[in-house]
């Protein structure tokens, strides 16, 4: 495999009119992982992925793919699942599957077989024949699936892969996706559900207002991003932190406080005992959901992101 | 240029596999060829009204002429078909009186028409003549029998008068016939052949019908591409497609899709037009240049009007919008056979040598011009395919460069000035 990261953005901007979607943003996207784009809506994902897959070309900045710096020359390696399903609803499952992937370079009869295993799989084999008109919602979002990584590529790009889909399905899908990363497929997967994102990614990149929020291992985010905040419990209550150094703010759960610490915690549990009996006191581990609220509407620098060399370091 | 091919397929699959396309391809030689049965079949069933009319006659001489060739019209079966003349004589009395009782007659529908004689008609008296009332002017049929039949009455009366010999004076204004004939070739051996007669199949309806063929497949096929572009818009597939292949890859595996369904058409329409000339001993009058000549012109054609209406289409998120960049497209196809008439009674004219030297005209006239004998010049033929080839370039880089933008743009109310502006953006 190559060392050489699956996808590399440097300093790329891209602007629609006066409205920046997306603002000097750099990322390495390292290969055989599963990459999550992180944020609220109109917060420049769609737009990244775009121009990830040449359909959008930067104003500034370089876009490295595969390997291909600047030109469409990877994108036959590249599946792409976009958030807008799109399928022609006249024509057969089967016959659309093998047009896109002849689209990507492979020709039917080696698609063939990879298209009629991906659809046994997710248990359409006995719609292959039928018109995408004939079909739910759901399956039409799995055949749009299909068409992303039958052609075997080398990068799946996911745009809100699990969005329409019920609980069972969105298991599928899941397993499928984690399936690709196992046979050395890097995907990247663009989502607001932070909890499939908590579950599957390697890295996320936290994006709002088109730049980067955070990006990172899960750990180093955790680690970096979510310490400080800890969980008391304390016979005097949320009165017993009043005054107390170090406290940036409470939260009262009731029988628990979530503290905000400035500064060492166990300064702050000395300070706690010197006034009576702690019956708790836990550091918390943030969710993404959390950490990401808690940085979404701060203001972005790039001293926000963590360093590239930090960012690498938990890769597989 | 596989993903191009791909794409053509694809197109050419989908299109000839719709119920649409089978049913247009089938029905359209039928509406026509219906459309000419009821035309005739209405024009019989319309006109066998008897045509009742008028005719004051103060010279007292020409009605009996009159009723005389009208008898002798319906004897010859000319008004089996049509309706027969009825004259009667209109009672004596002032003219204006008269032509007062006349017109209400006319309006109460007892009587079609009458005609009033000016008494000195027979003596050639200066502004005398004969005035034909009707309430539809645009039935022709009557009056122009009427005419030819007062002419002779006339003429037959003041022969009497003059007391010239009437046989003499048959032979003295006798006409001359005259006979259209084509060119005298020589055989081999140099010897000069007889001169073909003229021929309504090879000097009106082969020359019309190829230009009207042509007009009538590139009109039906490129508003197709326009639907198409805009369904993968309304359907988002242009996404996916994008994300694998160029705009232009896009657009040329559309275009060609088009062209290989359209020229599948002329496969049938062409071959029934030669079989239908065949059965009607005919078939000299379709040589095969004239069909290669077609086949290129369409080709031409298609990728012109292709590429502007798939231009537009890209362009636009609904129909709706297209409506108004369609009209200057739809103008550029159709104003040129507006000349077709005039390039048909003058093939080799300075209108018809420059009109059809101006691309958007070219496939439509200069077919026109090269099916009517005796045809262009080569250079001018040369000239015409140079121009027009060069101009189907230009359409497709800028239809391209449209398509480019277009087909990512959403939502936006296309105008003629952003469309230039892609055109140039880098």
């Amino acid at each position: 495999m190559s060392d050489t990261p699956a996808v590399r953005l440097s300093d790329v901007s891209k602007s629609f009119g006066t409205h920046p979607a997306v603002k000097a943003l750099s990322l390495e996207v390292p290969r055989a992982t599963v990459y999550g784009f992180l944020g609220p809506n109109g917060s420049g994902k769609t737009t990244t992925l775009r121009l990830i897959l040449h359909i959008l070309l930067p104003d500034s900045g370089t876009v490295s793919v595969l390997g291909a710096s600047g030109t469409r020359a990877a994108n036959d390696r590249i599946g792409y699942l976009p958030e807008e399903r799109g399928l022609y609803k006249k024509m057969e499952v089967r016959r659309q599957l093998e047009y896109l992937s002849a689209l990507k370079g492979v020709p039917p009869a080696r698609s063939r077989p990879m298209i009629t295993a991906w659809l046994e799989r997710f248990g359409l084999a006995e719609w292959a024949d039928e018109k995408v008109e004939t079909l739910s919602k759901g399956m039409c979002q799995k055949v749009q699936f299909i068409a992303a990584v039958a052609c075997q590529p080398e990068l799946v790009v996911l745009d809100e892969p699990f969005s329409g889909l019920d609980p069972v399905n969105q298991e599928v899908l899941r397993d499928a996706i984690l399936e690709l990363k196992r046979r050395g497929t890097t995907v990247i997967l663009s989502t607001h559900d932070m909890t499939a994102a908590e579950e599957m990614c390697d890295f996320v990149c936290m994006m709002n207002r088109g730049g980067k929020v955070l990006d990172g291992t899960l750990d180093e985010l955790r680690r970096t991003r979510g310490d400080g905040t800890v969980r008391v419990e304390t016979a005097g209550g949320a009165a017993a932190l009043a005054g107390l150094p170090g406290v940036a703010s409470v939260r009262d759960l009731g029988r628990l406080q979530e503290v905000r610490v400035d500064g060492d915690p166990q300064e702050l549990l000395k300070a706690l005992l010197a006034r009576g009996a702690v019956t708790r006191f836990e550091t918390v581990r943030p969710t993404l959901k959390e950490i990401f609220l808690a940085h979404a509407a701060a203001p972005m620098t790039s001293e926000a992101a963590l360093p590239r060399d930090s960012a690498r370091a938990g890769a597989p | 240029m596989r993903k191009v091919a791909a794409i053509a397929v694809t197109e050419f699959v989908n299109t000839v596999r719709s119920r649409g396309f089978l049913l247009a391809l089938m029905l359209t030689p039928v509406f026509i060829a219906a459309s000419a049965a009821v035309q005739l079949i209405i024009k019989e069933r319309v006109e066998t009204e008897d045509r009742r009319f008028a005719v004051f006659d103060p010279t007292g001489r020409l009605f009996d002429a009159v009723s005389k060739a009208a008898a002798a019209r319906d004897g010859t079966g000319a008004g089996r078909r049509a309706p027969r003349f009825v004259p009667e004589r209109a009672p004596d009395g002032e003219p204006s009186r008269v032509a007062a009782e006349l017109s209400r007659r006319v309006k109460k529908g007892e009587l079609f028409a009458f005609v009033m004689i000016d008494a000195g008609v027979l003596e050639g008296r200066q502004g005398a003549g004969i005035a034909y009332h009707a309430q539809t002017q645009t039935y022709l049929d009557l009056p122009l029998w009427l005419k030819g039949a007062l002419d002779d009455a006339v003429k037959e009366a003041r022969v009497g008068r003059e007391k010239v010999n009437a046989a003499a004076f048959a032979r003295v204004v006798k006409a001359v016939p005259l006979r259209r004939l084509g060119m005298v070739e020589l055989d081999a051996a140099g010897a000069p052949l007889a001169a073909p007669p003229a021929s309504l199949a090879g000097d009106f309806i082969v020359p019309a019908a190829a230009m009207f063929l042509l007009f009538l497949l590139v009109f039906m096929s490129v508003p197709m591409l326009l639907h198409s572009v805009i369904e993968e818009k309304q359907l988002r597939v242009w996404e996916v497609l994008v994300a694998s292949v160029s705009p232009f890859q896009l657009l040329m595996g559309k275009l060609l899709g088009n062209t290989l369904v359209s020229l599948s058409v002329s496969f049938f329409y062409l071959g029934g037009a030669v079989a239908l000339a065949e059965k009607c001993g005919v078939g000299e009058q379709v040589p095969p240049q004239l069909i290669a000549w077609f086949l290129v012109f369409q080709l031409l054609a298609l990728l012109i009007y292709g590429s502007m209406f798939s231009a537009i289409g890209a362009a636009c998120s609904e129909l709706r919008d297209a409506q108004s960049l369609m009209t200057p497209a739809m103008f550029l196809l159709i104003a040129p056979m507006f000349g077709w008439v005039a390039i048909l009674r003058s093939p080799d004219s300075s209108f018809a040598r420059w009109l059809s030297l101006f691309p958007p005209a070219t496939p439509m006239l200069m077919l026109l011009r090269l099916a009517l004998p005796p045809g262009p010049e080569p250079w001018e033929v040369g000239l015409s395919v140079l121009l027009t080839a060069a101009f189907t370039i230009v359409c497709v880089w800028m239809a391209g460069k449209i398509f480019r933008i277009g087909i990512l743009a959403q939502g936006q109310t296309p105008t003629l000035r952003r469309l230039a502006a892609w055109v140039l953006a880098k």
